[in-house]
């Protein structure tokens, strides 16, 4: 049998292998190959493998079915080219943070495998730790201490959450294994209030991780005061660890009891929409613009949750990976430009179009592709979400939806309109180097070209969910 | 007799809890939070002896190492914050807002 978890250890020695490199004082760009090659050589392996998904691994501690197999695919691949943004924008003036980045992917990797509440524990807190230091990766900036500083206090406090909700649900099943605590849940014997408790508190925990409303507190901060490349990682990859542990828990193991916790996450999904879109409109910094922006995506995502009734009917499933994997797309894209030119405010791009016009319009499209305007890719996965959404007939949660992308679009029309229509306040052209060139060009190739041939996307989604349930 | 641990430790998590969202400084909020992993051990044992397994024990002692690894990265951040500051209230943190 293969080791089919070999692409996981290829990143854990290539990060360890870093840090040996810069221990030996190797010149800087050593590590960044190293680390490309270790994540271009676990993509292959990954791509190799096939899927077992009822397999276990680890005393049933890791579980490596479709749920890892996508998410560690989007992860490794937005990881190649945060790398190739850190080294265009970012000059690693001190060390480790190609190490930080690939243990933190490690993390989020091993999170989406876990089929144990202390496993899931342990890679949350494995890639949390290494994204506050991320954060303050440039210390002598106050602004990024501060933005470190609330964002480790609210992680701690979700993880705090997360360890007694596990200690409430061990006391019920006896067991950290979640198929174990899901047998529990379908014995006919009625549910032992523990065990709601903590499902609510695990929930809670993960809703800070996720950034659902009323738990998004530390979102705008961390993503503003966080170097702008670091805010990219943050937006796309935890989000996709964070979904994606959700997922497994809610809709694998405490599926049984969808209608304790079907209210809950409707309330949250709408609070989440109207919460980070209202936001979004006030804000004169793009940075805490997109960060709103990504909650209000969080918002939409949660819809799948709710519309997920049984699993005959698994299309609110395959719209939600596709929506995570395009939505990482443009988000990616979209925060590249600001870490690419070093932008923030509003007042930066005004007259952004007449200065440098390739760069203006692809983060255009991008971010047109984030309001969901045809053809791009955000329109289609828009799309797919809420017609799964209608066809479990969820009306009002669509018509809430779609009233919040229009409100939606003022904001990033607001953008366009300061980079082609308003007078430019000088400065010169600005160029941006070829790493940083590579990654805005893939990403404008992919929101375009998922958005006219969603085909690929979903086959791939569709193969590797199978046996999942 | 097990219920009176879970008492115990609902009260202590309430403590942690209530002590980060009110409390203004920074080393005291720490504090909290290491009273709310606390209290989660302390549930997690006695639901171990219940259940009449070790995963409960095993589960909190990685949650201490980890918890000791958490907390060396806050007060990592708090020394550095009151270099810049001096300061630890929080409510002196208010660059970023909005």
């Amino acid at each position: 049998m293969s080791m089919i978890y070999l692409p996981l250890i290829v990143i854990a020695a290539c990060a360890f292998g870093i840090l040996l490199c810069e221990g030996w004082r190797l010149q800087k760009n050593v590590s960044f190959f190293l680390g490309l090659l270790a994540l271009i050589a676990s993509l292959a392996l990954l791509l190799n493998q096939e899927i077992q998904p009822h397999l276990t691994f680890f005393s049933h501690s890791l579980k490596l079915d479709g749920i890892w197999y996508v998410s560690t695919f989007f992860l490794i691949i937005i990881s190649i080219f945060i790398f190739l943004l850190s080294h265009a924008s970012l000059k690693p003036t001190k060390k480790e943070y190609f190490f930080f980045v690939l243990i933190a992917l490690l993390g989020m990797s091993l999170i989406s495998a876990s089929n144990h509440l202390l496993m899931i524990f342990l890679s949350l807190e494995l890639f949390s730790l290494c994204l506050y230091v991320l954060v303050t990766y440039n210390v002598s900036d106050v602004r990024a201490n501060e933005a470190a500083m609330k964002y480790f206090i609210l992680g701690a406090f979700a993880a705090g959450f997360f360890v007694f909700g596990t200690a409430l649900i061990y006391a019920v099943s006896g067991s950290f294994v979640l198929s174990d605590i899901g047998e529990v849940i379908l014995a006919p014997s009625g549910y032992h209030p523990y065990l709601l408790m903590g499902v609510s508190l695990l929930f809670v925990s993960l809703a800070f991780k996720v950034a659902a409303v009323p738990f998004h507190m530390w979102v705008p901060d961390a993503y503003e005061g966080a170097p702008s490349v670091v805010t990219s990682f943050m937006a796309t990859a935890v989000k996709i660890a964070a979904f994606s542990v959700l997922f497994r828990l809610f809709l694998t193991c405490f599926l049984p009891l969808k209608t304790y916790w079907h209210t809950s996450f409707f309330v949250l999904c709408i609070a989440t929409m109207v919460v980070g879109n209202v936001a979004a409109l006030m804000q004169e910094n793009l940075k805490r613009m997109l960060a709103y922006s990504a909650i209000a995506h969080s918002g939409y995502l949660l819809i799948a949750f709710i519309s997920f009734q049984n699993i005959s009917d698994l299309a609110p499933l395959h719209a939600f990976w596709f929506y995570l994997a395009v939505y990482s797309v443009m988000n990616l894209g979209a925060f590249g430009v600001l870490a690419a030119t070093g932008y923030e405010t509003l007042k930066d791009f005004q007259g952004f179009g007449y200065r440098s016009a390739v760069l203006a319009l692809l983060f255009s499209v991008f971010l047109m592709s984030l309001a969901g305007i045809p053809p791009t890719a955000g329109f289609l996965s828009k799309f797919y979400l809420f017609s799964a959404a209608i066809a479990s007939k969820q009306y009002i949660l669509v018509v809430i939806a779609l009233i919040n992308a229009f409100i939606s679009v003022y904001y990033y029309l607001k953008v366009l309109i300061a980079m082609y229509m308003s007078e430019s306040i000088g400065g010169e052209k600005v160029s941006i180097s070829l790493p940083a060139q590579v990654t805005l060009g893939v990403m404008f190739a992919l929101t375009i070209y998922l958005g006219l041939q969603p085909g690929i996307l979903n086959d791939f989604i569709q193969n590797a969910m199978r046996g999942v349930f | 007799m097990i219920t009176e641990y879970f008492i115990l430790s609902g009260i202590l998590f309430t403590i942690g809890v209530l002590g980060v969202l009110v409390r203004k400084n920074l080393i005291v909020i720490l504090m909290s939070l290491e009273i709310m992993m606390a209290s989660s051990h302390l549930a997690l044992v006695a639901a171990g002896n219940l259940a009449q397994n070790l995963s409960g024990q095993i589960f909190a002692l990685f949650s201490i190492a980890v918890a000791a690894a958490e907390v060396a990265i806050g007060l990592a951040l708090v020394v550095i914050i009151y270099k810049k500051k001096q300061t630890t209230n929080v409510d002196r943190f208010n660059i970023l807002q909005g």
